[in-house]
């Protein structure tokens, strides 16, 4: 069956202009469907990486990703036909189209956020790592830095998309602090020893805007101006202080009193991220037989017979356009 | 550089209509503006890849944003919605027109527009919306 009229389409806007067209949508589901619209739409959707694009302009930090694999699923499974002309460049065009698609689908949807939290543990001035309290949910270890007021955190999955932060002071801080600040990312070395994790050699992903403290009394939610992807794990709040000569003592205390909770959507099992070198590069790993259901995902096509239909009175109507 | 704004250039469309416009409003046009600059364009400029329904459509745009820069009444936002209401035939050619003649802000706003048809529609109804009706 030739389906003229979105080839059509293609042709007659020419591929400069498809292509402003397609770089406005920002739901990978919409690219999905005009995939799913012709042979011609398909070429042209994944042969120029739209997902990909479009993953890369919503999350800049995910440029650290030096490539995407595709473990298991139709990449490994499908049958090459004989004759056929497909390369292995398209298949991993391919490949990338579906994976930076439901990444895409995965990071805004908020059918998969969830609520975490935990309760800061102690951490002294004096650069000590403390054992970390594994709370229920996603934060694992936490020390401080007394050169600044940081509060380091690591968060048990190394691959999330973080939509609010929230963060409740004890009282105390609010005279100190009147802004705070937070960074993602991960640990430069990935097997750092202990005294390592205290030199704090990080690779910073992302470092969000200044928040003012406001003293509320309840949860300060950090509402971020889009979703970030924390790529390694690791969340650093740094308190601004009105003061920066405060190095008060009793910051012990006070950090112990804190509570932060995290609104994010989580990408494992789907997702893994491996850290490649210690510049930053990193490969994003994609497992789709993780994911129990994907036709929820992927939009259910009409049947074959009433697309071949609309299309013939598509045709007709088209001859005196 | 009031000198150029009182020369008048004529447009011509691939269907041979002409358009008689100042050279301020003509060079809205990326195109025409360089030709303009690098002496190429003689009294008439042709334009094959455009029809004179289109052209004209596009010139009465640019007419209006000369004079809305110049002080004019309204918002560049109504100019731009104004120009958009039409039916999707004719979008997809004012698209095409606007590509060729090099107008960037007429090519994004009818781009965006577009991408506006397609956001969050099912595949019959992107079918729907990308075939264009009589």
């Amino acid at each position: 069956m030739k389906e003229q009229s979105g080839g059509d389409l293609l042709e007659r806007l020419g591929s400069d202009l498809s292509a402003a067209i397609l770089l406005c949508l920002d739901d990978p589901a919409d690219l999905v469907r005009l995939a799913s619209l012709s042979k011609s739409w398909r070429i042209f959707v994944i042969s120029n990486g739209f997902c990909k694009r479009l993953c890369l302009r919503t999350n800049p930090e995910i440029s650290c990703f030096v490539r995407a694999i595709e473990v298991g699923g139709l990449s490994t499974t499908a049958v090459k036909k004989v004759g056929s002309n497909c390369s292995g460049q398209w298949h991993t065009m391919e490949s990338e189209h579906r994976i930076f698609a439901y990444f895409g689908y995965r990071s805004v949807s908020s059918r998969f956020f969830t609520e975490t939290g935990v309760e800061s543990i102690s951490a002294s001035n004096t650069n000590a790592m403390l054992p970390g309290y594994l709370g229920p949910n996603m934060f694992s270890s936490f020390w401080s830095n007394k050169r600044k007021s940081t509060l380091t955190f690591r968060l048990s999955c190394k691959l999330c998309v973080i939509h609010e932060i929230k963060i409740q002071l004890p009282q105390e801080f609010y005279c100190r602090a009147s802004k705070c600040r937070f960074r993602l990312g991960h640990m430069r070395n990935e097997n750092a020893t202990p005294e390592e994790l205290l030199a704090e050699d990080f690779i910073w992903t992302y470092v969000s805007p200044e928040f003012s403290m406001v003293e509320i009394g309840d949860f300060q939610s950090l509402k971020l101006q889009r979703p970030v992807v924390c790529i390694g794990g690791v969340l650093q709040f740094e308190l601004l202080s009105r003061d920066p000569s405060d190095e008060s003592s009793d910051m012990r205390t006070l950090i112990m009193a804190s509570r932060v909770k995290a609104i994010v959507c989580p990408l494992a099992p789907a997702f893994e991220v491996s850290l490649l070198d210690r510049m930053g590069d990193s490969i994003l790993m994609y497992f789709p037989g993780a994911i129990p259901y994907l036709e929820d995902f992927f939009v259910q096509e009409p049947s074959f017979s009433s697309r071949r239909k609309f299309w013939r009175k598509a045709k007709r109507r088209r001859k005196n356009w | 550089m009031a000198s150029y704004e009182r020369r008048k250039v004529t447009l011509k469309s691939s269907d041979g209509e002409e358009f008689l416009v100042e050279e301020a409003v003509a060079m809205e046009s990326r195109m025409i503006r360089y030709m303009i600059w690098d002496g190429l364009a003689g009294d008439v400029i042709e334009l094959p890849g455009v029809k004179g329904k289109f052209l004209s459509m596009i010139i009465d745009f640019c007419k209006k944003r000369v004079a809305w820069a110049a002080g004019g009444d309204g918002t560049l936002e109504g100019l731009k919605s104004d120009f958009v209401k039409v039916d999707l035939g004719t979008l997809i050619h004012l698209s095409a027109a606007s590509f060729c003649l090099k107008t960037n802000d007429l090519v994004d706003l009818t781009s965006q527009t577009l991408a506006n048809r397609i956001q969050g529609k099912t595949i019959d109804e992107i079918c729907r919306a990308l075939n264009p009706e009589e």
